[in-house]
């Protein structure tokens, strides 16, 4: 799918999106991240190799990637649903309730749109790990999104917690 | 969305405290004498907004408030019951300012529209200023000053519902 942005337009930064879905059955609950974040990115942390033959030409090899993302800080807010869960979780040392538990989507709104839905990745069995809890005059617990690269390729039809993901591959990368 | 007017909003909200609804009130301009109150706008700079990942940024709203209260020329005396009328009156303005911190403990702000969350409502000082004298009244006006900040998310431009 082609970008919906103008010629020369840069992708605001609210149109790549990225919501943890947690839970099973049909109690499953999702709730997007980054609110009160200022910045954060998804880093790739691609392993590679170079060699360099003697003909000076420089080969590189993508072994894998292990993406992560950052959420500093990520405040405990009234009505957050992943901050109880996780400051449970982290304050009962139990790890167990976030590791591989979640389901991360990776919305790209700017590919595609309302009508044909815009596009996503679905990332199965991802691990959010509080990494501190505390602060200054605000209680933040900042959280790394570890994902899984069992990628389910597809789209969602609206920007809202209650979206419906329709998947169009599975994109399985074996590291 | 419609925008909500924060002049109106946060007037109307000061005007629940009970000592600034004793006062003539102005706002920006005023007719200077005893017992009044003046709101001055002031212009809010762009460049202290935060802007988040979601599309929500934060912003500040800001607004001075003047209290013009006659001021007395007679010296401090130990004399029990007495109180300086200057000393009282700096009482007053400091209830204005004890007020509003009151109402941000108590999470009790100004209705910015559904569009904006309020995070926080303060005064810029612990207490007011003595910004002037005018000795040319009779009798005499001082006028006081402190400047209360709002803090709120703005989400308009979110995208996500």
């Amino acid at each position: 799918m082609a970008l919906n942005l103008d010629d020369k337009q840069r992708a605001e930064r609210k149109l790549l999106i990225t919501v943890a879905e947690w839970g099973s059955g049909t109690t499953k609950n999702r709730e997007i991240l980054g609110t009160r974040t200022e910045d954060s990115s998804i880093e790739f942390n691609a392993d590679i190799e170079t060699m360099t033959d003697i003909r000076g030409i420089t080969y590189t090899d993508v072994n894998k990637t292990e993406p992560q993302q950052d959420f500093d800080p990520f405040y405990l807010l009234g009505g957050s649903k992943l901050g109880e869960y996780l400051s449970d979780a982290a304050l009962n040392n139990d790890i167990q309730k976030y590791n591989g538990v979640f389901d991360v989507y990776v919305i790209s709104a700017f590919i595609g749109s309302s009508t044909n839905g815009y596009n996503a990745v679905k990332h199965s069995g991802c691990s959010i790990i509080p990494t501190s809890i505390g602060g200054d005059s605000y209680v933040s617990m900042p959280i790394e999104v570890h994902y899984s690269n069992d990628i389910t390729a597809g789209t969602v039809d609206k920007l809202s917690d209650d979206f419906v993901f329709t998947a169009t591959t599975n994109v399985n990368v074996q590291n | 969305m419609a925008n909500v007017d924060k002049n109106r909003a946060v007037i109307e909200y000061l005007q629940l405290c009970p000592d600034i609804a004793q006062s003539t009130l102005y706002f920006n301009f005023a007719n200077i004498k005893d017992a009044v109150t003046q709101f001055i706008t002031l212009a809010q700079d762009r460049a202290i907004d935060t802007p988040f990942i979601d599309g929500a940024v934060r912003k500040r709203y800001s607004l001075t408030i003047m209290s013009f209260l006659t001021i007395s020329d007679n010296p401090i005396v130990k004399v029990a019951g007495y109180s300086n009328e200057n000393i009282s009156d700096m009482a007053e303005v400091q209830a204005l300012i004890d007020w509003i911190t009151g109402q941000d403990i108590a999470r009790n702000f100004p209705d910015f529209g559904e569009d904006c969350e309020v995070e926080s409502i303060r005064t810029t000082t612990n207490n007011p200023v003595l910004d002037q004298i005018d000795a040319t009244k009779t009798p005499p006006l001082a006028k006081y000053s402190f400047t209360i900040q709002i803090d709120y998310i703005d989400n308009s431009q979110k995208i996500w519902n």
